[in-house]
């Protein structure tokens, strides 16, 4: 927000005399003070309500709406402002902007960009946003009338039909694909390549769509019914259940505004101008639609034309108020024949998929369009499309299907339906399939059982079976004491006094967890805030450990980054602490390879496989044998001799296999392309990457032992 | 000196018929990192959808709960 110093330094800066705005603010009286004065006092006046009021009403209704834009865009700049103000239908011009400078309700930062009688617009006045006293912020500016007609309708058309509508329908696959925890990002924000297939294979059932996977996921993160999390999982948010129950045409609506807003042309396209040329026409295109009563048909042809006639206007130097206008432009425009193809392209690829418009011929084969229920009630606020059919039936079926038929886009009882069971079929026939991962699913997600089962009773031709009324209600049951705590915020302690005094302290909001740590439920800017506080040290889990754990040659464990719970968990699985290090904190007692904890791991093979999957210096090969021996995942051999059968592809053990017995020979992975072996079978080993000409390398290594603690109570007790 | 673990995954399960019953699962096993208490485990961020999936399957109905909840 543009601070009053702003405007005050701007206006002292400005190289005319600025009594012609200020006569608007200022009595005659005060317009005799010094400039300096004048300045503050035009800045007083701007915070009285009835004067702003008054000069706003006294703008023309175009500039009136360029005013509006101007303050709800104020970070946008000026070229895209009077192209979105000019596409919404009003009659902006150049001349528009000079009354708002003239009126002193808005200025460019740069006097030099300012309207005069000499000044030339150029992309530079474009790129460039405007500022203004803050107290305009407040002022809350209706909208004029849009008074925008053509004359380019078409008689004795003939609608026909090119191919449905997709974009109800994907929405609805795409929302289903969701609750079905079916699409997952990756850690860089693109589509994993299983979440791409899903999709993919939804997107493929249509020859057009007027959006990607990706954008529609971008749009339900803005209107906050799913997030993703730092592992790139898609959480469905508590709007998520009310957005799938609210009416189809609704969420259609949402969907087009959003659409609309975001449109993008393709990198191929993309061209420096002073207004993204992609939603001028989109917006263009939609006012002229939208100026249509019912069944008026228009002619595709000349909307081509409206839409470049009035990109011309809007940058015309067209008569302003006398020293306030640009008297030469040096706009640079696209060609006819650009907004030509582009308004092709977007009725095709953009309207006709999103359903708002039908297409038609008249008598001389001119094609033509029309708006659709959908499209007016999307652009004209009029009744919402709803489906009748009266020959509809359901019947719900023992073996937990429902079937339904006579149905479409916006039947609110397959919508329904779709919410707690998997879809089959098509608008003619479609069975539904309830199972208790559907159930449970939607319950978790915010649905209720309760409202499926009254609108199968409401709907059904035939009472529901019993056995399915009473496994839907067993399945929505939900036991609420098991809770999964996605993405949060853990304290730890270095002792349970320390954690209960920070418990006492944020009540409301923490959860005591074992006795040295705290959960705290609050938002993350906040938790920040206590971080800072308490001189808590961070910890980052959306990211890989950022140290390893080593094992040092006497036994002794050494975690490179000592706080993280994923390295002290690895290392609690292999060692134990010295009982004669007595330190005064926990953290600081040393750790030893332990027999006794390597043996006792109850998931010895996750172990192993984390610890050497670590990121950092890698676990030396010799660490790495003693601790599967330790796990108990290999075999001890005299003298701890052994072979190692390395740089070979895991992938290729099918082709090796005629000429070695895998299960037998090799007794352990040890690394991703490394493998253990008996020394006595070496040279079947090397004989058989000879035969298949497979990469590889076969050596011994003899194991050296490193100490372990409580290793002779172990041993005893084999 | 206090830790801020950031962006961690913990799964609660009070009663102890189900944590054994789940714990035989080796989605579970290996998507726990430790126990954090006898009722709460501290999840692997890359297995947590593989969670989800278990405990749907199984017909376990669970809240999720993120960090301003």
């Amino acid at each position: 927000m543009t601070s009053e110093l702003i405007i005050q330094n701007l206006l002292s800066s400005v190289n005319r005399s600025l009594r012609p705005v200020f006569k608007h603010w200022l009595s005659t009286e005060q317009l005799e003070r010094r400039s300096e004065e004048q300045t503050l006092l035009y800045l007083e006046k701007t915070e009285k309500i009835s004067l702003r009021k008054k000069i706003i009403a006294s703008l023309k209704p175009e500039s009136r709406a360029l005013l509006k834009c101007i303050f709800e865009n104020s970070e946008t700049p000026i070229g895209e402002i009077i192209a979105m103000t000019r596409a919404a239908g009003h009659n902006v011009t150049l001349a528009s902007l000079g009354e708002i400078h003239y009126k002193g309700l808005a200025f460019f930062e740069d006097p030099n960009l300012w309207p005069s009688a000499k000044a030339e617009w150029s992309d530079l006045n474009a790129d460039e946003i405007l500022v203004f006293p803050p107290a305009m912020l407040n002022e809350n500016i209706i909208e004029p009338k849009i008074d925008f007609q053509c004359d380019i309708f078409a008689d004795k058309v003939k609608s026909f039909v090119c191919e449905d509508a997709s974009a109800s329908i994907l929405l609805t696959e795409f929302l289903d694909s969701v609750s079905r925890a079916e699409i997952k990002l990756t850690q860089h924000g693109k589509l994993s390549s299983r979440s791409r297939k899903v999709l993919s294979k939804i997107w493929e059932m249509y020859n057009k769509s007027m959006c990607s996977p990706e954008h529609m996921i971008d749009f339900a993160r803005t209107t906050g019914i799913l997030r993703i999390d730092s592992t790139g999982t898609t959480i469905i948010e508590r709007k998520f259940a009310n957005f799938r129950k609210a009416p189809r045409t609704q969420q259609m609506k949402e969907f087009l505004n959003y659409s609309a807003k975001m449109i993008e042309p393709p990198e191929s396209e993309l061209t420096k101008t002073a207004f993204c040329i992609h939603k001028f026409a989109l917006r263009m295109i939609s006012t002229i639609l939208s100026s249509t009563e019912k069944d008026d048909w228009l002619l595709i042809k000349p909307i081509s034309e409206i839409v470049s006639e009035n990109v011309r206007e809007m940058f015309s130097t067209g008569k302003g108020i006398r020293s306030w206008f640009w008297a030469f432009s040096n706009a640079e425009f696209s060609s006819d024949k650009t907004w030509k193809s582009l308004t092709k392209n977007l009725l095709e690829n953009w309207f006709a998929p999103a359903g708002v418009i039908e297409w038609g011929k008249n008598s001389k084969k001119a094609k033509c369009v029309k708006l659709t229920e959908m499209g007016r009630f999307w652009l004209r606020d009029e009744f919402a499309p709803a489906h009748k059919d009266t020959d509809q039936q359901l019947v719900v079926q023992p073996d937990f299907t429902a079937l339904l038929t006579h149905s479409g886009p916006w039947d609110t009882v397959a919508q329904l339906l779709g919410l707690y069971a998997r879809r089959s079929g098509n608008d003619n026939a479609s069975t539904f399939q309830f199972t208790r991962e559907s159930i449970s699913a939607a319950v978790q997600q915010g649905h209720k059982v309760s409202d499926l089962l009254s609108e199968l009773d409401e709907n059904c031709s035939y009472p529901i079976p019993k056995n399915v009324r009473h496994s839907i209600t067993e399945w929505g049951s939900v036991s609420p004491n098991v809770t999964l705590y996605r993405d949060i915020n853990l304290f730890s302690f270095d002792t349970e006094k320390e954690r209960d005094a920070f418990i006492k302290l944020n009540s409301h909001k923490a959860k005591k967890l074992g006795t040295l740590y705290a959960l705290l439920l609050i938002p993350e800017n906040d938790i920040f805030n206590i971080m800072t506080r308490i001189y808590a040290k961070p910890v980052d889990y959306t990211d890989v450990p950022i140290g390893s754990v080593e094992v040092k040659p006497d036994g002794r464990i050494v975690l490179h980054a000592p706080d993280d719970l994923r390295l002290i968990a690895l290392r609690n699985a292999i060692s134990e602490p010295d009982e004669k290090d007595v330190k005064e904190k926990l953290k600081d007692v040393n750790y030893y390879l332990s027999a006794l904890s390597m043996r006792n791991t109850n998931f010895p093979v996750n172990s192993y496989e984390r610890l050497v999957n670590i990121p950092g210096r890698p676990i030396s090969m010799n660490v790495r044998l003693n601790l599967l021996v330790g796990f108990g995942l290999l075999q001890q051999t005299p003298g701890y001799e052994y072979a190692i059968l390395s740089n070979f592809a895991f992938s290729k053990r099918n082709l090796i296999r005629k000429h070695f017995d895998w299960k037998r020979i090799i007794l352990a992975r040890v690394a991703r392309d490394a493998f253990v072996l008996l020394p006595e079978f070496m040279d079947v080993a090397k004989e058989a990457l000879k035969k298949t000409k497979i990469d590889g390398k076969v050596y011994s290594i003899s194991m050296e032992r490193l100490p372990l603690t409580n290793e002779i109570e172990i041993e005893e007790g084999i | 000196m206090p830790v801020l673990h950031h962006g961690i995954h913990i799964l609660e399960i009070p009663d102890s018929t189900m944590r054994e019953q789940l714990m035989q699962s080796p989605v579970l096993q290996q998507a726990v990192i430790m126990e954090v208490d006898d009722t709460h485990w501290l999840i692997d961020g890359q297995y947590i959808s593989n969670v989800e999936k278990l405990l749907a399957k199984t017909g376990i109905s669970f809240k999720v709960k993120t960090h301003d909840e």
